[in-house]
């Protein structure tokens, strides 16, 4: 069939297996393509104008409720830019303790979307549910693994969700040798071998990511010593580093019609941030276990298929069990010191940006502080908001691409719906505004 | 049989504590959490695990799956009077999805039962459901659920006691 012939409309009024709620809307009339985007109608949740005069010392706390999932990537960032705009200072202890946090959170977040969100669509089933009588090893594994994810975050951070123990300067409570042992084998003896299992499984379904590519550019931190999580610059694979405070010029975010997300776009319509953003920033920095994992799945940068983010997932997953296990030989060797956070002596205003790599991709807040110490602007930008144009531009291209495979509409549907959950998205954390005023 | 009398419990708390009384599961198993590292509550011969999963409904099926007891302490619509709570087993009850609220990516605690129970794990799952009053926005419980956080506390940590 010539695609001049075609007619088509799409709408799929609740993507599930994705964080919040966003439609998928395709009009397609006599081959040209009218409307092709997702839509999100999620209400503005307001963040940034509700901290506003509160005191640094609360600031984490309130921001990492953006998200449950991402608790630990938002208080992260948010104590890391409160830190900068501060000045105050965090000991080498602090930051070693803070990656192994971060490295928790992006296996358990990697591991519930590889498992639990996209997996049912290569294995053909509605959800996860029926898997458990069909695959139960495979459930089980992903259960197991999850649960050791969260059972770092919990022995790190006090609990497994929205952390108590980290504040301006350091932790309130620091973990024990034990703790930090526990982990250590943990991770050795069930972690490894579950992701060697989870490499075998997914080589085995590699061949129904939809076959999809388009050129687009990929944004992430780059540091120059480690594949960036904790910290960095800015880099772009079409423009090289900038640093995190010119972040704007990266971002630049702008409304549409049919989304209550902002979108972003930099050196072209869209930019792509996530596991492949990094990915094809970083991998030369992968580290051995992660590399191999990459070269077995066949993803070498520049990965131009939106749909081999989960593939990229597991890469990450890997490369952070073999980080953390050698901080936390770093840490056990040399003993976890008696360590207080820093409390600075007098508070002076000042503007702090920072971001940090969270599992979705960068992540972004911004804080201005009076000589109180208490926050008179914020912003906080959201990897999912980044990715919304790049759903939007994919899309555009994915529906002629289907069309061209002669995908049935059921088929054609699915594939979109494969293409939002992809890039894993949190709607919810993108549904954001940067003040009240302007939004009136 | 005396491996499955030192079966390890989870006790895990769901729920937004941003959401007035939808957060006390949470509050609940804080408290318990307390109790428990300062030595106020020492169960014998048993490890007992406290979690405040907020909304991450999974954390229920994955202690399930490490072949662990599992208490989960929710905020429930039952037709009782604020405050009151019941402890049931799963499958004396049926469970309707959240109406609202909670986010697809966590999947309501109904789809992560059925989960469980294709796992064949159902009959380790014990839930004890509190009668919200106010769910709307804010941090806090009624008074209603704040003056028997204790009597809640105290029926879990029965409940351990009675799980064989």
């Amino acid at each position: 069939m010539n695609n001049a012939d075609i007619s088509l409309n799409i709408e799929v009024p609740y993507v599930t297996r994705v964080e919040g709620h966003g439609n998928i809307v395709i009009d397609m009339r006599e081959g040209k393509l009218i409307t092709s985007h997702l839509e999100v109608v999620e209400p503005p949740r307001y963040f940034e104008a509700m901290i506003k005069g509160y005191s640094y010392t609360d600031i984490a706390l309130i921001t990492s409720r953006i998200c449950g999932i991402c608790s630990v990537g938002h208080q992260m960032t948010s104590l890391k830019a409160t830190e900068k705009a501060l000045g105050i200072p965090v000991s080498e202890q602090t930051v070693l303790l803070r990656k192994l946090l971060i490295y928790g959170a992006t296996m358990q977040s990697h591991v519930l979307h590889i498992f639990f969100l996209a997996a049912p669509d290569l294995l053909g089933v509605p959800s996860v549910v029926p898997l458990a009588t069909s695959h139960p090893d495979v459930v089980k594994m992903a259960l197991r693994m999850k649960k050791l994810s969260n059972d770092i975050c919990d022995k790190l951070g006090g609990r497994t969700i929205h952390p108590n123990r980290l504040v301006p300067g350091g932790f309130t409570r620091l973990p024990s040798t034990a703790d930090l042992r526990w982990i250590r084998d943990m991770l050795a003896n069930q972690m490894v071998p579950d992701a060697g299992a989870s490499l075998e499984l997914l080589k085995t379904l590699a061949s129904r990511f939809p076959a999809f590519e388009r050129e687009t550019e990929y944004v992430a931190l780059r540091d120059s010593g480690e594949y960036a999580f904790y910290d960095g610059d800015i880099a772009s694979t079409d423009t090289g580093l900038i640093p995190v405070d010119d972040y704007l010029s990266m971002t630049n975010e702008f409304v549409v019609p049919h989304s209550t997300a902002k979108h972003s776009r930099h050196a072209r319509s869209s930019y792509f941030v996530g596991a492949l953003g990094r990915l094809n920033n970083n991998f030369d920095q992968l580290n051995t276990m992660a590399r191999g994992v990459a070269d077995q799945l066949g993803l070498k940068p520049i990965v131009k298929n939106p749909f081999l983010n989960t593939a990229a997932q597991l890469v990450e997953t890997v490369h952070v069990v073999e980080e953390s296990l050698k901080i936390l030989d770093d840490l056990l060797t040399r003993g976890i010191r008696d360590e207080k956070p820093e409390v600075p002596e007098k508070v002076c205003e000042g503007r702090g940006a920072e971001a940090t790599e969270v599992p979705r991709g960068i992540l972004f807040h911004d804080y201005t502080y009076d000589n109180r110490g208490q926050v008179v602007k914020a912003n906080c930008i959201i990897p999912t908001t980044q990715n919304t144009q790049s759903i939007d531009d994919d899309m555009r291209e994915l529906v002629p691409w289907m069309i061209g495979q002669g995908m049935s509409k059921e088929q054609m549907t699915l594939t979109l719906e494969m293409l939002v959950r992809a890039y894993d998205p949190c709607i919810s954390c993108s549904v954001h505004f940067l003040d009240v005023e302007f939004r009136e | 049989m005396r491996e499955e009398a030192s079966r390890p419990v989870s006790v895990i708390g769901l729920g937004n504590t941003e959401k007035s009384d939808d957060g006390v599961g949470v509050r609940v198993v804080e408290g318990l959490r307390e109790e428990l590292e300062s030595g106020a509550w020492a169960p014998e011969d048993r490890d007992v695990q406290i979690v405040s999963a907020a909304t991450d409904s999974f954390l229920a099926a994955s202690h399930a799956a490490d072949g662990r007891w599992v208490i989960l302490v929710d905020a429930a619509h039952m037709g009782l009077a604020p405050g009151e709570f019941r402890m049931f087993a799963h499958g004396d009850a049926a469970l309707c999805p959240r109406a609202e609220g909670l986010s697809t990516h966590d999947a309501d605690l109904a789809q992560i039962l059925r989960l469980v129970d294709g796992l064949g794990m159902g009959r380790r799952v014990r839930i004890m459901g509190i009668e919200a009053q106010d769910m709307g926005d804010g941090r806090g419980l009624s008074r209603p659920l704040e003056s028997r956080l204790p009597e809640m506390r105290a029926r879990i940590k029965e409940e351990v006691g009675l799980l064989p």
